[in-house]
Parts: C-alpha cells; sequence; structure tokens
C-alpha cells in the first residue's frame, strides 16, 4: 500500500524543540491558602517564559519576571556598550544627558547578573519570579508546576496548597543578587578557573541564624552548601508533636548529583541544646518523618541539613510541623471493593482509630488524616474485585497453616521479628499459580520473601525482589512475586516472611494468590510534548505487561484535536516499548492541551483498553532510570508554521533484507533557506543505517548485528546544516546544525 | 568545600599524609630495603620474575573519572551528532589508517609508539567497582581484595627483588586514589608512596620530603631536636632493632635532605621542556614521572582527575583534550629521546569509557555517562608494539565488535613484558598463595603487540 504523507515545516522561523526547557526548583514549593506571595522558579532554557500552568483549579500565577544571567560573551558586549558611553561622556559631559544616566544604570545592572552566573549550576542558572495566589477554599494537596516558555513546556514539580502558616527563608538566588549588586561576587575565581564558571563560587547563608516560628507551621528552606538551618519555637509538655519534611518528596530525582536526592536530616533540640530527637527517614521513605512527646514546657530547635551538608538551590524541603494528625499505617491495607470494612488506623494525633466504610472503586486511593481543619498526609488503601480473607495465628509452619482457595487475597501481617505466615492450598498438576506480595507499593515497610514447597517441604520456587516499573518512586522494589507451574495434585505451602528479620504492627500486606489474569498497564514519556506546528517528534510508550501477556498492543490518541496523528503506533509482542511519532498539524491550538494515549490489546478473546500514564524518564545517581507519573499528558504546539513540502512516499512498512538494503520514496527537498538538509536515524536499532539519495531513503542491515525478525520504528531527522567551516566569527559558536522535524515513525523489519 | 555531587571522587578517601610519610620514612619506608631487620619480614614467598622481559618500568596515566573513549583514541564520525558532538573531523596519525580525534594532533605524532586497544569491556558502569576491575584485573566482590597492578609490581620489582633507589618503588603522583591503589591482601607495605603537592608550583611540595617554607638547615636542626629528646633511642642504641631503624632514618633523611628532594626539583629542566610537557599539572606530573623512571622507579601513576563529565562534555573537553595531548605526546618522546620508552611500559586508561550517545538535555548540556561495555587503553612502550590498534568497538562505540578485551588480558599482557609471569605466586596472610593472574574468557594476552 502507498500513502502519501505531507507535511510542512517551519525552516525559518522556529526550529523543532533542541533545548528543551527545564525546571529545577520551585521555591517556595507551596503555599498557604488564601494567600498571595512570590515563588522563584530555577531552571534553564526558560527563554519566552509567559504562563505557569498549575494543575487543578484554584491557584493562579503571573509571570513578573525572567532572569537570565549574562554570559561571558553578553558580558563583553554589555562592557563595551558600557566603555562606549562613559568614553562619550568623558568626552563631552556637557551632552550627557538623564536618558544617559538611565542606560549606564541599567548596563550595570545587566552587567551585575554575570556575576550571578557563579552562584548557580547551569541547569539553574535562570530565574522566573511568579506572584502565586491560592483561593481560600481550594482543596490542600499536591500540585504540578510548569512553565510555559518559548520552547514549550517544562517538565512538571511539585506545588503543595498547605493550610498551616507558612514561614520562607531569603532564597538563594537573593542572596547572590544582593552579592552581585554590592561587588562581593566580583572577587577573583578560584585558581584556576580563567572565567567565572557556573557554580563556582555558590552562595551561603548566614551560619547560626535562627527563625523564631509558632506552631502548627509550614516551614519553606533551601539548603546552601553547608547550610543548617534552625528554627526556634515553644512547646508544652505532653505534646505530641510531629514534623514532616517534604524534600525528595518535592523533587524525587537530582539527577546530577549522588545521592541523586536532597537527603533531608532534621534534629530536634531542647532549650539546653541537648538533642531530644532526630530522623533522616521514616521507614523506607528518604524523606524523615520526626515524632516525639514533649518532655517538658520550654523553647525548643528544630534544625534541617542535608545529612551529608551538600548543598544548592535545588536543595528544597518544607517541614510541616506541629501537633499534627499523622497517620502511620492502616490494616487491612486494602478491601473488596463494595464490601464493608473496619479499617485501624495507627499514628498520632488521631482523632479515631478506626473507620469503617465500603469502597466501591477498583484502585488504589488514599486515606486521609483529619483533625479540626487540618487535614495532613495520606496512606494508600488498595480495593480490589477478588474474594478476600484476614490472615490467622498462629500460622507459622506446616502444621498451623491457614488453609486457603485461589482466588483471593490474604489480608495479613507480619506481627513481630522472625515472624512466618504461612498458607496452605490444594493445587493440581500444570496448575499455573501467582502469588505476589503488595506491601512496600501500599506504604508498608514490609520487606517480603516468598517460598513455595509441596507437602514434603521440598522447594518449589522463591523470591525476595520483583520489580515493577509501575511503582512510580517506590524504586526499592521489596515486593515479591513468583509464579509457578504445579508439578503434581496435592497440598502445596506459601511462606511469607520479613526478609530483613522485621515485624510488628505496621508490617501489614495483601497476599494476591491467584492463577494467571494477563493484563497491561502503559507509560507514555514525557508527559510534555512540545512541537512546532507542522512538525512530527518522537513519543515513548513503555508497556508493562502483567500475568504473562506478551501480544501486541495498538496505540491510539484520545481527546487530540483533529489533526494530530501517531504514526508507528503499535508494540510488537513480546516488545516492552516502543518509539512512535506524534504528528502535529499546521493548525493547532495555539495553548496547551491535554490529551490521552490508549492502548488496546486482545487478551484472551476479549478487547482490553487502557490508558497510559503520562511520565518522565529521570534518571538517578548518573546510572539509574525512573519512570516517573506525572498527573496530567500535555501537548504545547509552538509557533506559527511556514509553508515548506516535505513528503513521505512509500510503503507503511519497510522490510528489509538481512545484509541489504530497502528503499523509500521520499520527495525532501535538498536545502533550506537556513542550509542543506541533511537526514539522521535517531536512536537506530542495532545493525541499521540509512543513506540519503535523490529522491529516496536507503535503509542499510548489517548482516553481523541486524538478525532476521528485528522490528520496531524507524525514525529518521531531518536538519539543516550549514557548513561550519563557511561560519565566521562568532557565528563558528553558533550551532552548525538545526533539526526541522522528525519524518513519521516508518515501521521495518528485518527479513532473510 | 568539595563540589557536592563531585561523587566519584570522594570516596576515595586514604592517602599518605607528609606525616604519615615522614613517619613511614623514618619507621620503614626507607627501611623498605631492611624489611629482614624490621618487622615487616612476614611472608616466606619470594618474588620470583620468571619470564624474560625488557620493560622495567611502568608509567600508568590514569584518567580519573573514565574518559569518553569516543572523544579521544576511538572516534565516530559517522555515528552522528548525538554521538561525536563537535568533534567530527578525527586525524590521521603517523600511522597510516589510524585516526584519533582532531583535539590529539600532537598524539597523532606519535601514534607509531602506541598500540590502542579499542576493545576493552568489562561491562560495569560504577567507579569503584569498574576501578577495582581496571587496576587489578580481578571481578569484584570475591573473598580477597587483591593487589592493584602497582602494588602486584613493586612486589616483584621493589625491594625483595633488589631495588634499591631512595624512593619507594611505587610513586603515585599527585592525588591519591585510595582503596583503588592500594596493597589488597599484600597489606600496607605495598600501597603508593603520594607526592601530594603540585608539580606545576614552585616547589613542589612532596609530602613528608619537600617541607613549604623549611630550609635544608632548619630541617637538620630539628632532627638534632628530635635526637636530644630521644631518650630510648640513647638507652637501647646497641639494639639490632634500634640499629636498624638509626639506618632507615639516616636514609629517610637522605632522601629529604639529599637526592630525593632533588629528583621532584623541577627547576633543573629546560624550560622550553617543561613548556612543552604544558605547565599544569598533569604535564609537571608527566616529567615527573620520567625523572622517575631515570632512577629506576618500577611503578608510577600519574592520577590524571577531571574526566568524569556528566555535565558539559565537551567544555570540559576543550581544556583537558590539549593538555593530555601536549603531556602525553611529550612524555613519550622525551622517553624515546633518553632511550627509555623501550625499558618503559606507558600505559593509557580509565575506569571505563562513556555513553556513546551524548545527554543534550538540562542538567547535563551535552553530557556523557559512564560506558564499561566498550572503551579504549592505550599502551606504548616496554616492548609493545607501537602503531597499531586492537580489536574494535561497532559503529557507534557501543559494543565491542572485535577482540573483546578485558581489563585482566591487558593486565597480563603488561605483567609479561615485565618478566611477571601469570603463574607467579602472590602470598596471602594465611599464608597459602595465589596466581598473578587467572585465565579469562575474553581475548587473552595482547599477542597482536606483545
Amino acid at each position: 500500500m502507498r500513502t502519501a504523507l505531507i507535511l510542512l515545516l517551519a525552516v525559518t522561523a522556529v526550529f523543532a524543540q533542541e533545548e528543551i526547557p527545564h525546571l529545577g526548583y520551585v521555591y517556595p514549593a507551596g503555599g498557604q491558602q488564601g494567600t498571595t506571595f512570590q515563588v522563584l522558579i530555577g531552571g534553564q532554557h526558560l527563554t519566552g517564559a509567559s504562563v505557569a500552568r498549575i494543575s487543578g483549579a484554584g491557584v493562579q500565577a503571573k509571570v513578573l519576571d525572567h532572569l537570565r544571567p549574562l554570559n561571558q560573551g553578553a558580558f563583553k558586549i554589555v562592557q563595551k556598550q558600557m566603555q562606549d558611553l562613559l568614553a562619550e561622556k568623558k568626552e563631552n559631559p556637557s551632552a550627557w544627558t538623564d536618558a544617559d544616566e538611565k542606560r549606564l544604570t541599567e548596563l550595570r545592572a545587566k552587567m551585575t547578573t554575570f556575576y550571578i552566573r557563579q552562584s548557580s549550576a547551569p541547569a539553574l542558572v535562570e530565574t522566573v519570579t511568579l506572584e502565586m495566589t491560592v483561593a481560600r477554599d481550594v482543596a490542600p494537596g499536591r500540585r504540578e508546576l510548569r512553565l510555559q516558555t518559548a520552547q514549550g513546556l517544562t517538565n512538571p514539580l511539585v506545588f503543595e496548597v498547605g493550610q498551616l502558616r507558612e514561614h520562607t527563608e531569603n532564597s538563594g538566588r537573593s542572596i547572590a543578587v544582593t552579592e552581585s549588586q554590592s561587588g562581593v561576587r566580583r572577587r577573583r575565581p578560584p585558581e584556576g578557573a580563567a572565567k567565572p564558571m557556573p557554580g563556582t563560587m555558590p552562595v551561603t547563608n548566614a551560619p547560626n541564624a535562627q527563625t523564631t516560628i509558632s506552631l502548627p507551621a509550614t516551614l519553606n528552606g533551601q539548603i546552601l552548601p553547608g547550610d543548617v538551618d534552625r528554627y526556634r519555637f515553644q512547646a508544652r509538655h505532653g505534646q505530641q508533636l510531629v514534623a514532616e519534611v517534604s524534600a525528595r518528596g518535592l523533587i524525587p530525582y537530582l539527577s546530577d548529583a549522588v545521592p541523586g536526592w536532597f537527603q533531608a536530616a532534621v534534629t530536634l533540640f531542647d532549650a539546653d541544646g541537648k538533642q531530644v530527637a532526630y530522623e533522616d527517614n521514616f521507614r523506607f521513605h528518604p524523606d524523615p518523618l520526626l515524632h516525639c512527646e514533649i518532655p517538658k514546657d520550654g523553647e525548643y530547635t528544630l534544625e534541617v541539613r542535608d545529612a551529608l551538608y551538600r548543598g544548592r538551590e535545588d536543595f528544597v524541603y518544607r517541614v510541616a510541623i506541629g501537633e499534627l494528625p499523622y497517620v502511620t499505617g492502616v490494616f487491612p491495607l486494602g478491601s473488596r471493593s463494595g464490601t464493608k470494612t473496619t479499617i485501624e488506623l495507627t499514628g498520632w494525633n488521631l482523632p479515631v482509630t478506626n473507620l469503617t466504610g465500603i469502597a466501591q472503586t477498583q484502585g488504589v486511593h488514599p486515606i486521609f488524616a483529619c483533625s479540626g481543619k487540618f487535614l495532613i498526609d495520606r496512606v494508600p488503601f488498595a480495593v480490589d474485585t477478588l474474594p478476600e480473607c484476614l490472615e490467622t495465628e498462629p500460622d507459622d509452619d506446616l502444621t498451623g497453616a491457614q488453609r486457603v482457595m485461589p482466588p483471593l487475597i490474604v489480608n495479613g501481617r507480619i506481627n513481630c521479628p522472625g515472624d512466618v505466615d504461612v498458607f496452605c492450598f490444594a493445587g493440581r498438576t500444570g496448575q499455573q499459580i501467582i502469588a505476589e506480595v503488595k506491601a512496600r507499593r501500599l506504604g508498608s515497610p514490609l520487606d517480603s520473601a516468598l517460598k513455595l514447597t509441596d507437602a514434603t517441604g521440598q522447594k518449589i520456587t522463591f523470591n525476595d525482589d520483583h520489580e515493577d516499573k509501575g511503582a512510580g518512586l517506590t524504586t526499592h522494589h521489596a515486593d515479591s512475586r513468583l509464579s509457578t507451574t504445579l508439578p503434581a495434585d496435592g497440598l502445596y505451602y506459601l511462606y511469607l516472611v520479613d526478609e530483613q528479620q522485621q515485624g510488628g504492627a505496621a508490617h501489614g500486606y495483601r497476599l494476591h494468590l491467584t492463577t494467571p489474569q494477563p493484563d497491561f498497564e502503559l507509560r507514555v514519556v514525557p508527559s510534555a510534548i512540545n512541537a512546532c506546528a507542522g512538525t512530527t517528534v518522537p513519543v515513548t510508550v513503555h508497556v508493562l505487561r502483567r500475568g504473562g501477556f506478551a501480544g501486541e498492543v495498538a496505540l491510539a490518541l484520545k481527546d487530540a484535536p483533529k489533526g494530530f496523528e501517531l504514526a508507528g503506533a503499535r508494540i510488537p509482542a513480546g516488545h516492552d516499548t516502543v518509539r512512535m511519532t506524534l504528528s502535529v498539524p499546521t493548525k493547532a491550538p495555539s495553548t496547551p492541551f491535554r490529551f490521552s494515549v490508549i492502548g488496546q490489546a486482545s487478551i484472551q478473546q476479549r478487547e482490553v483498553i487502557r490508558e497510559a500514564v503520562p511520565a518522565d524518564d529521570l534518571m538517578q545517581a548518573f546510572i539509574y532510570r525512573h519512570l516517573v507519573p506525572a498527573g496530567e499528558l500535555l501537548a504545547c504546539v509552538l509557533g506559527p508554521p511556514q509553508p515548506f513540502a516535505l513528503g513521505v512516499l512509500g510503503a507503511e512498512f519497510v522490510k528489509i533484507p538481512v545484509g541489504g538494503q530497502a528503499r523509500l520514496p521520499v520527495n525532501i527537498p535538498s536545502s533550506t533557506s537556513w542550509g542543506e538538509v541533511e537526514l539522521e536515524l535517531s536512536d537506530p536499532p542495532p545493525g541499521i543505517s540509512i543513506e540519503s539519495v535523490t529522491g529516496a531513503i536507503v535503509f542499510r542491515s548489517d548482516a553481523r548485528t541486524a538478525r532476521p525478525g528485528l522490528k520496531g520504528n524507524l525514525i529518521v531527522n531531518v536538519y539543516a546544516m550549514r557548513d561550519p567551516d563557511t561560519m565566521k566569527g562568532r557565528g563558528q559558536r553558533k550551532k552548525p546544525r538545526r533539526l526541522l522535524t522528525a519524518l513519521p515513525a516508518i515501521p521495518f523489519e528485518v527479513v532473510r | 568545600m568539595k563540589n557536592y555531587n563531585d561523587c566519584r571522587d570522594g570516596c576515595f578517601g586514604y592517602h599518605m599524609t607528609r606525616r604519615a610519610f615522614l613517619g613511614r620514612a623514618l619507621a620503614g619506608a626507607a627501611g623498605f630495603c631492611l624489611a629482614d631487620s624490621l618487622a615487616i619480614r612476614s611472608w616466606a614467598a619470594t618474588p620470583a620474575a620468571k619470564t624474560a622481559g625488557q620493560a622495567k618500568s611502568v608509567i600508568q596515566i590514569w584518567m580519573w573519572g573514565g574518559p569518553a573513549h569516543l572523544d579521544t583514541f576511538d572516534p565516530k564520525p559517522e555515528a552522528g551528532n548525538d554521538y561525536c558532538g563537535p568533534y567530527k573531523k578525527p586525524i590521521e596519525t603517523n600511522v597510516k589508517g589510524i585516526r584519533i580525534c582532531e583535539q590529539l594532533p600532537e598524539l597523532a605524532r606519535q601514534a607509531d609508539k602506541f598500540a590502542i586497544i579499542r576493545s576493552m569491556t568489562h561491562g560495569n558502569n560504577a567507579h569503584e567497582i569498574a576501578t577495582y576491575m581496571v587496576q587489578t584485573g580481578r571481578p569484584a566482590g570475591e573473598r580477597l581484595v587483591y593487589p592493584c597492578v602497582g602494588a602486584v609490581v613493586s612486589f616483584f620489582k621493589g625491594y625483595q627483588a633488589g631495588y634499591r633507589g631512595q624512593i619507594p618503588p611505587y610513586v603515585v603522583l599527585t592525588e591519591p586514589q585510595g582503596r583503588a591503589s592500594e596493597g589488597g591482601f599484600l597489606g600496607a607495605k605495598y600501597k603508593p608512596f603520594v607526592t601530594g603537592g603540585d608539580p606545576a608550583k614552585t616547589p613542589f611540595e612532596v609530602e613528608g620530603i619537600v617541607a613549604p617554607g623549611i630550609t635544608d638547615a632548619q630541617q637538620r636542626q630539628r632532627r638534632e631536636w628530635l635526637d636530644q629528646l630521644n631518650t630510648l633511642r640513647r638507652a637501647a642504641a646497641d639494639t639490632p632493632a634500634m640499629k636498624a631503624l638509626a639506618r632507615s632514618e639516616d636514609e629517610a633523611y637522605d632522601m629529604i635532605l639529599g637526592g630525593g628532594a632533588k629528583l621532584f626539583d623541577l627547576s633543573t629542566e629546560k624550560d622550553e621542556l617543561r613548556e612543552r610537557y604544558g605547565k599544569n599539572t598533569f604535564g609537571q606530573s608527566c616529567l615527573v614521572a620520567r625523572r622517575l623512571i631515570e632512577q629506576g622507579v618500577p611503578y608510577i601513576t600519574i592520577n590524571y582527575p577531571g574526566w568524569d563529565t556528566h555535565k558539559n562534555h565537551f567544555q570540559t573537553m576543550r581544556t583537558k583534550l590539549p593538555e593530555l595531548d601536549k603531556g602525553m605526546a611529550t612524555l613519550l618522546q622525551d622517553l624515546a629521546d633518553r632511550g627509555l620508552l623501550e625499558s618503559t611500559v606507558v600505559w593509557w586508561s580509565g575506569e571505563f569509557g562513556r555513553t556513546p550517545k551524548i545527554q543534550w538535555e538540562a542538567p547535563y548540556n551535552g553530557g556523557r555517562g559512564h560506558w564499561g561495555t566498550a572503551f579504549s587503553a592505550l599502551l606504548a612502550g616496554g616492548g609493545f608494539k607501537g602503531g597499531r590498534v586492537v580489536g574494535s568497538s561497532d559503529a557507534r562505540g557501543e559494543t565491542v565488535k572485535e577482540r573483546p578485551t578485558s581489563p585482566s588480558d591487558l593486565i597480563a599482557s603488561i605483567y609479561k613484558r615485565l618478566g611477571i609471569d601469570s603463574d607467579a605466586r602472590l602470598p596471602q596472610p594465611d599464608g597459602m598463595t595465589v596466581p598473578v593472574m587467572t585465565a579469562t574468557t575474553t581475548g587473552g594476552l595482547l599477542k597482536e603487540i606483545l
């Protein structure tokens, strides 16, 4: 079948996105209901930031300014302008005007920004200041904040709507600005640095400064190198003080740092300077949760710092402190849909310790803790459709094993260190059984391990940790899962333990004992897709296969405006990911809009449709990659298109003989007004290369690396190239090539 | 304050300070040669170099952090901008058919002296583990902690093998690398002497040898005062141990006040030569290394930091590559001019390469990550054939295409040139011995260049 895909390219006005706008931090990362305040955002490639987009309703933001400190080149230009102006003044003082004086002041102000550059890492060097207004009646909780810039939408960062009075210390940037204006930063750069390099002279906070607060409150701070923030307050004997820190919770991964997040540590001191309490985590969460019963009336000091005394502007924290209600755990961790369930709550300052209700909708839902008007934390609660039962003690060995009949979910608890829960069920020869623990993913500290034996005690299979790429920010995959085919008719015993030999009221679990239920989940990356009108951009979709599902998944757009099209929108059977493309029409909405990607697959003669969860692929500690879920999938169309015809003419599916070549007819001009056109495969599969010839693209496969059966999508980028040898002066430093667009994804297979 | 995101360097804490060096010098460093009479006579095993090797010494240029193989000795201009970045025009060397990065023109003129191994692999992307693997030739996680190459060479070529130099047989210029350059189960005796200081500054304040602001006369005066306070020495002056200690001390002071200090005094070198090496820490370290080779020091490591370029990689390369180019190329030429290259192995490598695909986006802004699947190493001198390329990586430098070479293969080849037989045994503290190297599943000895 032959198709003709005609695209219109914007060549001279707007190029396809190469400098992705990036947010590094939001400070403060939240605000109180019914208040208006300023928020500083640090990042890179933020030119043209005009709109702040906050998910949900009730929070309004206005962009006040964008500061991009001068770089070396721009500094020299401004310096020259100032020298020329001063020379004029010297030459002819009588001609000096107020306008000249104003101009001189402006140039001086500009020049001072050069020294700000030394204070920040390149990825944080630009700042945008917002005026944020949070409505009084808006629901508290987490939102996503993005900026819309000339290059499109940024990544999302957390912005919290809070209920408590907020305290915010001066930002590192404000210190840098003050120091630059006062000349303090114009000292010699560190030895060996030829010029003031970004991040080489970070700002620091005044040591030993203390802030006096009254409880309850939310504290906002930025930990700079070596920084320790101290808050002094009065507390009464017997108060159950809770201090909940959000640091990694606000910025999950500082991808260019080790460890990969701001590892906050909090210490409580009494008036004599004696340590009363200390925390640097809460169970498996890196963010600390400090609780203590105040020993006597008096003054106390809360200290916040990084565990390693590192610091940077993106070491942003929020601390909710006071006699706050806090749920540390629930039991059971879930219930059957439509069934009346009583939930036991544990925590501090709770008005009730039991809740009874009926949960209806399948999924994981938050349970809130409220006390009076304060609503603080939320814990996950799972709702499923399978039958459920409670674990009954004693079930610690073969003789006491609790008899169960799959499929069902057991709600249990490892009650004490060393506790073993044993379950017995009857199985048949060839029966497939899946046992899966859900604990960490539901907030339990349990580090489970599962072992399956036959009636004689002979081990059949064992599992400690099972990686679930859909677990979001819970990246220590401590939940276990085993899947096996039973060898004979008879009784089987399933042992569940805590691998760390821990146990207690908090160590709850939901044990799913089922037969395979093939299914899938999808993640679409990135969560904000920026594209010029009339161009095509790559989009990645990951499939998380469940219950042995290995089939093909067809992808489609949902709620996208007319003219938006996917190409290569199919995840082949057995594959876990696909890079496809999204083509944007020339006439598209000028403001960002929400849409979805859905996947459809045939599972056991049923058509199953799943919506992809938007996510961003973030790196931790230079090595690990995580799919961090986002609240919404957004598209942002940039710039007015300019008519420039580009055609891809050919088969929808390219078969490349192993060791041979395939030809795809195209209609691509050889040059644009910016330069020669060049094609390049983006992330080419192993052994596949391309060559551009007149009127066609030739795909080649290397017989040594590209094996028959290799398939997927080929994404071809179209660049406009300039010969750098012809670029003189400053032009030489400019990029010699520009990405114009990608071609719509071309599905391929290497064949014999 | 150390930049918090200098992740790699913080883990390697130990190095020999001036105080520690003096302590060792006075109680044993110079007394390495007196091991039989002092308490460090621990093992019965006698070092034996069984095979004939023409190399006597090694200069290891340790590219700390992992250099990008694509931007040094394995350029891939055809892989496209996302892989080669601005380095699209590799240059021909003085050996036809061998091209290297355009930022290394001086080394291109020395290519007939070195062999490039473009198929190094160990598959590990963690600094500490990869460093251990490349420095010892052993997989991480074994029961024993193996000594690094420098310690093994020190064992076979050092004091117990007849080395009589004033300078310890294993020297590190200038920064220590802690665990990665330790003696492993051979013990602290085989740890390197770390110079500290900066040879690009005058004076080069070598830890324990060249003290800042103290003249030789002051140093002698201090020794006299110390002697006056040392009543134990006088009380037990005739005991064998105290006599041995006195001899050690004499030798240590000889090193501090005599030849040792002079050896590290680069002002005796011509300015023109110092300029050719590059007036920076690396370039001048190369010059010091050559001077140490002239004194017969068997193993010198130049720890060359700054190659862990996760961010702003190409900005860093613009500074680092010319520095590397001048220093290393001049070292090779200088050694050759003095007839020392044939007896000196020059080994260039880091713990791994860097991700071929460039991370253009913020916060990396053109960065490269860790890449242990395929990377490059260089060997020159010591009888290794120059002007060769061993093995190859694929079109994008992501995997090994031909002749996988493990660190073990490379180290065994160096040992062979030094005359250290792979079957030679190293003594463990429990009295057992283990072979220096074990067989590998990769390409084996680098016979192509041996």
